[in-house]
């Protein structure tokens, strides 16, 4: 398999057909003043055409000037008036819809049930969830599930550079800075999975830096919540899985934590149910067996510069960890 | 060409404003001519490996998951495409245009400051030069042109390649800083008897605002680099949030210069529209007067609309509306623009050259940048926009269709002026519609990206996004356009050779520069032209124009070395003989001294740095000894007998005082506005240690307040002839100076915290010692007047008298910025509590 072919990305993730959220009234305003931006560049085209093109008497010479011929000048600073008049007019207007809609879009219409607390990485997300009830609170990285027609609200953080969170069809951006914590907010309005990416600069890999967000019915997310707040199943002894978890707490438990194992990592993403996400790598490649047997043995060929190092694990011990991670659902 | 001036005096012009020819002519040249070309064809150098970069980049993203370039190579890529591009190419191109015809379209024989003017291209160039070494090692800016902290802090981006952004702009910075007050200096001193304000063609309103733009905006970039290039170097933490920074002073600092600056690269060229238009239209422009104040009034309201780039970044809503609705009131003044040139041409008998094509051309590029401009100025809807190829599309239509465009038919029109002959029309039509064609092709796709949600600044995409197709006619129109681009310099280089003969004036053109030879003599004008309307040339046909009254030969020769009128403000009416320089070398070694000192800072090597130091003082040393020459106090023109150089706001030098004071100013208000910036942002105690002491304070600043008094009134006495007065008080402010110094050192030794303890002590080391810097200058500047200036001054010299009011002038601003920064470092913390 290719590298970045995954069976999420079937459609461009476009903000100019959202699925809920603030991504609705921003469309809606996207909408108006795309209409309205097209509009401007079409008449005054259309009028540059017919200046340039408009026939014309032949020379307007006014012979009674000083003897000499001169120019017939028309002052034509009506057009400024005028272009002026309809100018202040069309801003007027879109100054309004702007700012009837700045508040839509950077708050929830009613307090979220759900906090999505972003911390973003260079390259990767974490994301820790909150429920109105603590103990239902769990971490998980990269990819996570919201309740249809729920608001969510979003808390960013950011240990080290500057990062943006994006889920155009959600929401629009809202910039991860080091020092504050920065809040905003989206919600689905139809299942699906949506696609997001950071979107500021941040290094090396911020073309592979994105998230995953599956919105399915409240009662499907319910059993999704349900199963993340679960610890990991230990596997059964003896089998490749177990091995494979023996070599997993002693290779990759250092940064990666599988809760309920001996894998206490918090460095890199939390794998506790990574065989349930669709994505590896912050939406680099399709969840598979192969694709992640490649990722384990060589990281920095998928995405040169992940501060994922090559741990060099002999063949079987990838097989091994492979088959125990594909027992994390 | 008729000439009213006989063959001696031509001669005895020839000699006094020629440059020698060979290698040491050319370093020593300060013609503006010379310095105009030489800009104009280092600028297209630059144009060209931007584009090479930009073609590589293209390549990369013609299809999903290409692996042409390296993650690392990308982002280089597209770095230093951005700072070549916008810093390199697009200000330093329009200076080239305006060094070139600024005088010519003004009546006068040069700049007001030729030999300033020399040091503002060798900087820019050793910039470029410092800039585009860092090939050499592999490691050029990789944080892109914005350059946003943290990334560009040493703990993410540890190479070398940040230090060549932040030093490389600090000299372009000092290159564009000098290059704007010789412009302002210029249009307020040096214009032709009778080019008033309202006579100016629009090219020097929007190259004049451009450089009053850059004297405010470009302290706030040279703050902020200047502290990421402690941040980097020392561990100071101005940016740091663990430590009391924040990574936000960056992008406030930043885009308050960088918004302005987009109005650098644009106006001029507007301006460029606004002149050629109505050549090729046979008409005067539509509503000069509107246009004028609309380029004006744009240069002004840029300063307030930098949060626009900061929208995402978590500011609260009511912010974002204001900074939202001034960055909609800007489209007012480019609405004028628009609208007078569509009735420019509507009215006027258009003359489809290949100059007028790109004009018009460029009408449409212009609003289609406008509207998606307008359209990321809505707040909610820029929260989806920003950082995405939307934005990308945007930029570029504002740097290719607002500048790029007018600069190409801008030289089709002028090429003939500098070099004598023509462009090639034919080439000339293909030139322009492969460009046109190109740029669009490459250019409106990139706004479906970024509605498609394709972010800016990845090396690559997956195949799935479905922006694989968008981005391939993407690349193709690149390539378009630059085959457009190749298409002018082929141009160029067969016409230099082959052209047309052009004559003085092939398009018939009203303006001032077309009376002169093409390419114009080393004197510009033989007699200097007396300007009696707005279009000179035009004056028997144009029915409003008065008839006749401008004087373009015939008028004044002044032939006693190199001299040209300095005239008043408002109506340039002659108040003084100017006597220029000759050429020089210092403004070439000056400006090898001040590259010098930044590879020193760079490498780092404290030695290097040090020995360009001292060489950059020597030079300065050598440039200001008093230049040979006549020493008359007055001499007899048409106008009446005229002082020489003149006295204060009649002096040039006076106002290169008062503008290198606007400049220094703002870089101190910057400073204290970060020192405020961090107190409300800061999550730690401010000030660390709590509130300074005062007492040693209160001392320095009644020692400053002293020393005004005392220079002012030494001055003052100085004036109804007692020197020794003048002489004593200037020992005595020198003493003061220093006497501060000390002090100020004493209050260091007491002080707990050190400028890395955190963000409060690099501010608080950064502003006091930055005003201690400025003292100790002052100092020199005292000393250096003590024993030559003063004593030049007592002889009656007019040069001595400017130099003792410039040094008062220089300390009373010292001592003025003393009282912001004891203000708000001393006292506003006893108010805060």
């Amino acid at each position: 398999m290719q590298i970045g072919q995954t069976r999420l990305d079937t459609h461009a993730p476009s903000f100019m057909h959202p699925a809920g959220g603030p991504a609705g009234s921003q469309a809606a305003l996207g909408w108006e003043l795309t209409a309205a931006a097209v509009a401007t560049v079409i008449i005054i085209s259309v009028i540059l055409i017919v200046a340039l093109a408009k026939r014309r008497r032949p020379a307007e010479i006014d012979e009674s000037g000083h003897g000499s011929a001169r120019w017939k000048i028309k002052s034509g600073v009506n057009w400024i008036y005028t272009g002026l008049a309809i100018t202040v007019v069309v801003l007027i207007v879109t100054f309004g819809l702007t700012v009837a809609s700045i508040n839509a879009s950077t708050h929830a219409p009613n307090t979220p049930p759900i906090t999505l607390n972003i911390t973003a990485h260079q390259w990767w997300w974490e994301a820790d969830i909150s429920d109105s009830v603590p103990s239902h609170s769990f971490t998980t990285a990269n990819e996570i599930h919201v309740p249809v027609g729920v608001p969510i609200l979003v808390r960013v953080q950011s240990p080290d550079v500057i990062h943006s969170f994006w889920i155009p069809e959600l929401g629009g951006k809202i910039d991860v800075v080091p020092g504050q914590i920065n809040e905003s907010w989206i919600r689905a309005d139809r299942a699906g999975v949506y696609r997001g990416q950071c979107a500021e600069y941040c290094g090396l890999q911020h073309a592979h830096m994105a998230f995953t967000v599956v919105a399915e019915p409240p009662a499907e997310y319910e059993a999704w919540a349900a199963a993340q707040r679960e610890e990991a199943s230990t596997p059964d002894s003896n089998t490749t899985a177990a091995a494979g978890e023996a070599v997993f707490t002693r290779s990759c438990g250092g940064c990666h934590a599988v809760r309920g194992s001996g894998a206490l990592g918090r460095i890199g993403p939390d794998l506790t149910h990574v065989a349930g996400r669709l994505t590896i790598a912050a939406g680099l490649i399709d969840n598979s067996p192969t694709a992640l047997a490649k990722w384990i043995q060589n990281p920095q060929a998928m995405k040169p510069g992940v501060y994922m190092p090559t741990v060099g694990l002999a063949q079987t011990e990838v097989d091994e960890v492979v088959a125990y991670l594909e027992t994390l659902h | 060409m008729a000439t009213t001036v006989d063959a001696p005096t031509v001669a005895t012009l020839q000699t006094s404003w020629e440059t020698r020819r060979g290698l040491r002519g050319a370093i020593r040249s300060v013609d503006h001519k010379t310095i105009g070309i030489r800009y104009l064809v280092t600028s297209f150098v630059f144009l060209i490996l931007g584009g090479l970069e930009a073609s590589a980049m293209r390549a990369q993203l013609s299809q999903p998951n290409l692996h042409l370039l390296s993650p690392e190579q990308y982002n280089q890529l597209f770095s230093v495409h951005g700072v070549t591009m916008i810093f390199l190419y697009a200000a330093p191109v329009l200076s080239g245009f305006s060094n070139y015809i600024w005088p010519l379209m003004l009546g006068s024989r040069d700049m007001a400051f030729p030999r300033l003017n020399a040091l503002s291209y060798w900087l820019f160039l050793g910039a470029g030069i410092f800039i585009y070494s860092s090939v050499l090692i592999g490691q050029m800016p990789n944080a892109g042109w914005f350059d946003y902290v943290p990334y560009a802090e040493r703990a993410f981006d540890p190479g070398r390649n940040v230090d060549f952004y932040a030093l490389g702009l600090l000299l372009l910075g000092v290159s564009t800083t000098v290059g704007s007050a010789n412009f302002i200096v210029t249009l307020f001193k040096t214009r032709a008897p009778g080019m008033s304000l309202n006579r100016l063609p629009i090219v020097v309103w929007g190259t004049l605002t451009a450089s009053f733009a850059n004297l405010f905006a470009i302290p706030s970039l040279s703050a902020a680099l200047i502290f990421l290039y402690l941040d980097r170097r020392f561990g100071t933490h101005f940016y740091d949030a663990s430590a009391g920074g924040h990574p936000l002073l960056w992008q406030h600092l930043f885009w308050v210069f960088g918004h302005p600056w987009v109005y650098v690269i644009v106006l001029p060229a507007m301006g460029i529209v606004s002149d050629v238009i109505p050549t090729f239209t046979r008409r005067p422009l539509v509503g000069y007067t509107f246009v004028a104040l609309a380029t004006v009034s744009t240069g002004i309201l840029g300063f307030g609309v930098w949060v626009h780039h900061m929208f995402a970044t978590g500011l609260p809503p009511l912010g974002m509306s204001f900074f939202s609705g001034v960055s909609m009131i800007i489209t007012i003044p480019s609405a004028v623009g628009v609208f007078a040139w569509l009735a420019t041409i509507w009215y006027g008998r258009p003359w489809f050259t290949t100059s007028f094509m790109f004009m018009a051309g460029f009408i449409v590029l212009f609003v289609i940048g406008g509207v998606s401009g307008v359209m990321t100025a809505a707040v909610p809807f820029d929260l989806q926009l920003t950082d995405t190829y939307f934005v990308v599309a945007h930029i570029h239509y504002v740097l290719a269709g607002i500048n790029v465009f007018p600069v190409i038919g801008g030289l089709y029109y002028w090429f003939p002026k500098m070099t004598g002959r023509m462009l090639d029309e034919r080439l000339g039509k293909w030139n322009f519609w492969v460009m046109f064609i190109g740029v669009n092709v490459a250019f409106l796709p990139m706004h479906l990206l970024g509605l498609l949600g394709m972010p800016r600044r990845i090396y690559t995409y997956d195949a799935g996004l479905g922006w694989g197709t968008t981005n391939l006619i993407v690349t193709i129109g690149a390539y378009l356009f630059a085959v457009g681009v190749l298409l002018f310099i082929i141009n160029v280089l067969v016409s230099l050779r082959r052209g047309v003969i052009a004559g003085d004036n092939p398009w018939d053109a009203g303006t001032l520069e077309w009376s002169t030879s093409s390419p114009p003599p080393p004197y510009n004008f033989a007699t200097i032209p007396i300007v009696g309307s707005r279009h000179p040339l035009w004056e028997d046909r144009l029915p409003t124009e008065g008839s006749g009254s401008s004087i373009i030969r015939g008028g004044p020769v002044l032939d006693q070395g190199r001299e040209t009128f300095g005239t008043s403000i408002l109506d340039a009416e002659p108040t003084s003989v100017m006597q220029m320089p000759v050429d020089s070398s210092w403004p070439f070694a000056l400006a090898v001294a001040l590259t010098v000192v930044c590879y020193g800072l760079l490498l780092p090597s404290n030695a290097l740095a040090g020995i360009g130091v001292v060489a950059a003082a020597a030079c300065i040393i050598g440039w200001l000894e008093p230049m040979p020459g006549s020493i008359a106090a007055r001499i007899d023109t048409v106008f009446g007998a005229l002082p020489v150089n003149g006295q204060g706001r009649h002096a040039a030098a006076w106002w290169g005082m008062v503008c290198v004071i606007a400049t220094e100013a703002s870089f101190f208000a910057y400073l204290l506005a970060s020192y405020f910036y961090l107190a409300s942002m800061s999550s730690n105690p401010w000030p660390t240690g709590g509130p300074p002491a005062l007492k040693l304070v209160i001392i320095n600043t009644a020692i400053l307040l002293v020393s005004s008094l005392v220079l002012e009134t030494g001055r003052k006495k100085g004036e109804r002839g007692q020197s020794g007065a003048l002489r004593i008080s200037i020992a005595i402010t020198a003493l003061l100076g220093i006497s501060f110094l000390l002090l100020q050192a004493l209050e260091y030794s007491h002080k707990t915290f050190t400028p890395t303890t955190d963000a409060y002590g690099s501010l608080f080391y950064a502003i006091t010692g930055f005003h201690g810097a400025h003292v100790f200058v002052g100092v020199i500047m005292l000393v250096t007047l003590f024993f030559r200036g003063s004593r030049a001054a007592a002889r009656g010299s007019g040069s001595g008298w400017l130099s003792v009011a410039n040094v008062t002038m220089y300390w009373h601003f010292v001592d003025v910025v003393w009282l912001f920064v004891f203000t708000s470092l001393y006292l506003s913390p006893y108010m805060a509590r």
